[in-house]
C-alpha cells in the first residue's frame, strides 16, 4: 500500500538560465519508512518534496526538468504534472497558508480535502473524528480557525491532510512552530503512521528527525550529500557542522563511541 | 422579518441606485435612516464586534472627508452666491451644493456597502452565489480577495505597531496616521498577493479544482430563489437606472 | 536597567497572563525567556515598550515608565522584535528597512548604521534589494538588522532562530557574540534552549503568571524540576550529555 520513491537524475530549474533548483538528484526512499531531508535553506529540499507533490510540474508551467521519478508502480517523466493529491499529502512550510482561510471551524476545515474527494455522509463524519482525535485537536473542534495559536494552526493543517489518508506523505518543515509538548506528539503521529504511509519530511534542525526517522539525507546545492541509515548519519556529523545544528551532538557521539552506550541513552534515541 | 442574502443584495444595490437619483438633504435623510437600520433591524446588524467598530471608524472618517470636501469645494468653486470669508476667501453657494451633493452620496453608498458587508458573514455570500450559478472558482477567489481584505486593518495595525517599535509616532494624530497608511499600502498588497500564490497552490494540493462544488456549514435557504422582496427591490433598481438614463439624456 | 514590579496583566475578556510579577535584569546581561505556549512570552516583550500596558504594576526601562511614555519614547531604549518578518516589513529596499529606526529615533548617520547592521547579519550586499526578494531566513535576519541599527542600549527579540537554518544561525550567533561585547542587554523568547542556553546569563521561565526560575543556566541543569513544571524539556542533546562524562551545558566556542 505504502509507495516506495525512486527518483534518478532528476534536474530541475524553474525557468531556463536559472541555477538549478536540483542538481542530478538520485535517491531511493523505501516503502512505509520515515526519511529525513535535512540541510539548510536554499538546499532544495522545498523544491523536491513539491515536485513529489505535483504541484511543481502542475503550476511551474516554465520549469525545466530532466530525470525521472516513480512513486509506487507510476513512473513519471521526469516529473508528475498534476497534483497527486489525494495519494501523495503535502505540509507546506507555512501552516497558517496551509488553510483555505474561508472555512468557519476547524471541523469544517478537516473535511475541504473530503469534499474536495467528493466524499460524504458517514464515511466524512468518521475520518474528520479520526484526524481530529489522531491530533488531540478534539476540543478544537469547533474554535475559528483564525484564533488558533501557532502550535494548533500546524496540527490543523496536518490533520486538513491526513483525513485524505495519504500513502504518501510529504512535510515541509513540520514542527519549526512547536514547542517540546507539541514535537512530543508529531513524534507520535509519525510513528504511529509507519508501514501504512510512507513518510518524507524536511527539516533544518536534527532534534526531531533523530527521534522519528529510520533514513537520513542530507542536502546541499540541489544535491544530495549523504544518504544513510541514523548510526551512519550520527557518526558522520562532523562533516555537517555548517549545515545542520550538529556541533553539541558530534562532541556527544565522538564521547559515547568510546564507550559502551548507556541503556538510558539508547531508550532516548531508540537505538 | 427575515432578510436572506438575495435580498440584502438586491436592496444594496438600489441603495446605490438611489444615491445618485436623490438630491443631497434626501439622501442625507437616507444616511441617517441607514444608520437607523444598523441598529434596529436585526438583519443588518453587524456580525461581530470586530466588524462593529470598524463600521464606526470608517463612519467617522468618511463624516470628517464629507465635511473636507463641502468646504474646499465651496471656497475653491467661484459660481453662484458667494459669501465673504475673512482672509480675501470666499464660499460659494454652487460650491457648497455640489461638496454636499457628491458627499452626501458617498455617504449612502459607503453606509449600505457597510450594512451590507457588515451584516452578512462571508461564507454566507459565497453560499449564495455559488448557489445562484456562479462558477465555483470565481466564488473561491471573490471569497479569498474579501477575507484579504478582512484582514487589511489587523495587518496595518501589527505593521504600525512594530513602527512605533521602532521610534515612529504613526499614532500620534491623525495625519501622522493617514500619511504612514498610504506608506504601506502598496507593500502590504504585496505581501498579501505573495500569500494568495501560496494559499492557491495549498487549495490545489488539497484537491480543490475547478469542478468540486463548495460545502457551507448549515442547511441556509440561501437557495438563490427570487423572492418578492428581491423582485422588488430589483424593478426598484431598474426604474433608478431608466431615470438615470433620462435625465441624462434630458440635460 | 530593565525591571518589572509587582505586575498583573491580563487580555480583555481572557484569563490572566501574569499575576504579581516581579524579574529585575541588570545592564549587559543576556536573558534566555523559556516556557511554553501561552505562558505569556511575547507579552512579556510588548510589556517592555509600552505595546501593552499592564493592569496594575510598572515596568521601567532605562529608568522610563511604561505607564508615562509612548511606544515611540520607549524606542529609544528598547527594540523589540516580533515572531513574523511580515508584520514588520514595509521598505522597497532592504537598506530603507534598516534605515528606517535610526531615522525615526534622530540618530546621528542613520544611514551608516544602518549599513553597519546590516553587515553584521551578512545582508549589506543585498542593502539594494527588495526586501521580498530575500528569502524567509534572511528576511528574519532583516528584522533582527533593522532592531540591531536604532542602536538601542537594550534589544528583545521574539524567537529570533524560527525561520533560520544552519547558516543563518551561525551569523546569528556570530551577531549576539558582537554585540554581548558591546554590552547590549539582550533578551531572547525561544524554544530554541540547544542554540541560545551556552550564550545566555540567565534564563527566565515563566509559568502560571509568575517567573518560576531566573538563575543561571548551570543551576537548570543542577534541577530540572523548574523546566519540567513548565512544560518545557531541556534539548535532547543536552539531556545526553551527563551519560557521555560532558558538562550539561556547553561553554560558548565549544
Amino acid at each position: 500500500m505504502a509507495p516506495s520513491v525512486s527518483i534518478r537524475s532528476l534536474h530541475y530549474q524553474y525557468f531556463d538560465g536559472a541555477p538549478f533548483a536540483l542538481k542530478d538528484l538520485s535517491v531511493h526512499i523505501a516503502s512505509g519508512s520515515c526519511t529525513a531531508l535535512l540541510g539548510p535553506s536554499g538546499a532544495g529540499k522545498t523544491t523536491l518534496l513539491q515536485i513529489l507533490s505535483g504541484i511543481i510540474g502542475a503550476q511551474f508551467t516554465t520549469g525545466k526538468a530532466s530525470g525521472s521519478v516513480l512513486i509506487g508502480d507510476d513512473e513519471f517523466r521526469p516529473i508528475p504534472q498534476k497534483v497527486l493529491f489525494p495519494s501523495v499529502g503535502y505540509l507546506m512550510q507555512d501552516a497558517s497558508v496551509q488553510l483555505s482561510g474561508i472555512k468557519e471551524t476547524v471541523e469544517e476545515e478537516l473535511a475541504f480535502a473530503l469534499d474536495n474527494m467528493g466524499i460524504d455522509g458517514y464515511e466524512r463524519r468518521e475520518r474528520v473524528s479520526q484526524a481530529l482525535s489522531r491530533l488531540d485537536l478534539g476540543r478544537l473542534a469547533n474554535r475559528r480557525p483564525h484564533q488558533l495559536s501557532g502550535g494548533e494552526l500546524q496540527r490543523t493543517a496536518l490533520a486538513s491532510i491526513l483525513v485524505a489518508r495519504p500513502s504518501l506523505l510529504v512535510l515541509d518543515e513540520p514542527v519549526n512552530a512547536l514547542d517540546s509538548l507539541g514535537q512530543q506528539r508529531m513524534v507520535n503521529v509519525l510513528r504511529s503512521l509507519k508501514c501504512s504511509t510512507t513518510v518524507l519530511f524536511a527539516d533544518s534542525g536534527i532534534e526531531f528527525a533523530l527521534a522519528v526517522a529510520d533514513t537520513f539525507l542530507v542536502m546541499q546545492g540541489g544535491s544530495i550529500l549523504f544518504s544513510g541509515t541514523r548510526n551512519q548519519f550520527l557518526n558522520s556529523l562532523d562533516s555537517f557542522y555548517d549545515l545542520l545544528p550538529v556541533n553539541q551532538w558530534s562532541e556527544v557521539v565522538r564521547k559515547w563511541g568510546k564507550t559502551t552506550v548507556h541503556p538510558r541513552v539508547a531508550g532516548l534515541l531508540s537505538l | 422579518m427575515r432578510f436572506d442574502v438575495g435580498e440584502k443584495l438586491s436592496l444594496t444595490l438600489f441603495l446605490l441606485l438611489l444615491s445618485i437619483v436623490l438630491p443631497w438633504h434626501l439622501n442625507g435623510v437616507l444616511f441617517l435612516l441607514l444608520v437607523l437600520f444598523r441598529y434596529a433591524f436585526r438583519p443588518f446588524r453587524p456580525v461581530s464586534d470586530a466588524s462593529r467598530r470598524r463600521s464606526s471608524a470608517l463612519a467617522r472618517y468618511l463624516a470628517i472627508v464629507v465635511l473636507l470636501m463641502t468646504i474646499v469645494n465651496g471656497l475653491l468653486i467661484k459660481e453662484g452666491t458667494l459669501w465673504p470669508l475673512p482672509g480675501g476667501f470666499t464660499m460659494s453657494s454652487e460650491g457648497v451644493t455640489f461638496g454636499l451633493r457628491t458627499g452626501m452620496r458617498l455617504l449612502v453608498i459607503a453606509m449600505s456597502l457597510l450594512l451590507f458587508f457588515g451584516s452578512t458573514p462571508i461564507p454566507r455570500l459565497a453560499q449564495f452565489l455559488q448557489s445562484v450559478g456562479w462558477p465555483v472558482q470565481l466564488v473561491m477567489t471573490l471569497l479569498l480577495t474579501l477575507h484579504f481584505i478582512d484582514t487589511v486593518p489587523d495587518r496595518v495595525s501589527l505593521i504600525f505597531t512594530a513602527q512605533e517599535a521602532r521610534g515612529a509616532p504613526v499614532r500620534a494624530n491623525i495625519l501622522a496616521r493617514t500619511k504612514a497608511f498610504f506608506l504601506i499600502l502598496s507593500p502590504l498588497l504585496l505581501s498579501g498577493i505573495v500569500e494568495s500564490i501560496d494559499r492557491s497552490m495549498a487549495l490545489e494540493l488539497r484537491g480543490f479544482h475547478g469542478g468540486a462544488k463548495l460545502s457551507f456549514r448549515g442547511d441556509e435557504t440561501s437557495r438563490g430563489r427570487m423572492t418578492m422582496v428581491s423582485m422588488l427591490f430589483l424593478i426598484l433598481s431598474i426604474l433608478c437606472i431608466v431615470w438615470i438614463i433620462l435625465r441624462w439624456l434630458l440635460q | 536597567m530593565i525591571q518589572f514590579d509587582n505586575i498583573s496583566f491580563r487580555y480583555a475578556h481572557d484569563i490572566e497572563v501574569f499575576r504579581d510579577l516581579r524579574v529585575g535584569i541588570a545592564a549587559g546581561e543576556q536573558i534566555l525567556i523559556v516556557g511554553r505556549n501561552g505562558a505569556g512570552k511575547s507579552t512579556f516583550l510588548k510589556l517592555l515598550n509600552g505595546i501593552v500596558r499592564p493592569g496594575s504594576g510598572d515596568v521601567t526601562v532605562g529608568g522610563l515608565s511604561t505607564q508615562k511614555h509612548p511606544t515611540s519614547r520607549l524606542a529609544a531604549e528598547v527594540s523589540v522584535t516580533f515572531q513574523n518578518p511580515a508584520h514588520q516589513i514595509f521598505a522597497s529596499t532592504v537598506l530603507q528597512e534598516a534605515e528606517f529606526a535610526p531615522k525615526s529615533l534622530r540618530r546621528k548617520n542613520p544611514r551608516e548604521r544602518a549599513q553597519e547592521a546590516l553587515r553584521l547579519f551578512k545582508l549589506n550586499e543585498q542593502a539594494k534589494s527588495h526586501p521580498y526578494d530575500l528569502s524567509l531566513a534572511h528576511r528574519k535576519l532583516l528584522t533582527l538588522a533593522s532592531a540591531v541599527a536604532a542602536d538601542t542600549p537594550a534589544l528583545a527579540f521574539d524567537e529570533p532562530s524560527v525561520n533560520l537554518s544552519r547558516p543563518e544561525q551561525l551569523i546569528l550567533l556570530e551577531a549576539f557574540k558582537v554585540l554581548k561585547k558591546s554590552g547590549k542587554t539582550i533578551l531572547i523568547v525561544s524554544h530554541d534552549l540547544e542554540l541560545f542556553l551556552p550564550i545566555c546569563t540567565r534564563v527566565l521561565i515563566l509559568d502560571d503568571g509568575k517567573a518560576t526560575f531566573f538563575d543561571a543556566p548551570e543551576a537548570l541543569t543542577r534541577d530540572q524540576n523548574p523546566l519540567r513544571r513548565s512544560g518545557v524539556r531541556l534539548p535532547l542533546v543536552h539531556r545526553l550529555r551527563p551519560y557521555c562524562g560532558l558538562s550539561p551545558i556547553p561553554h560558548p566556542g565549544a
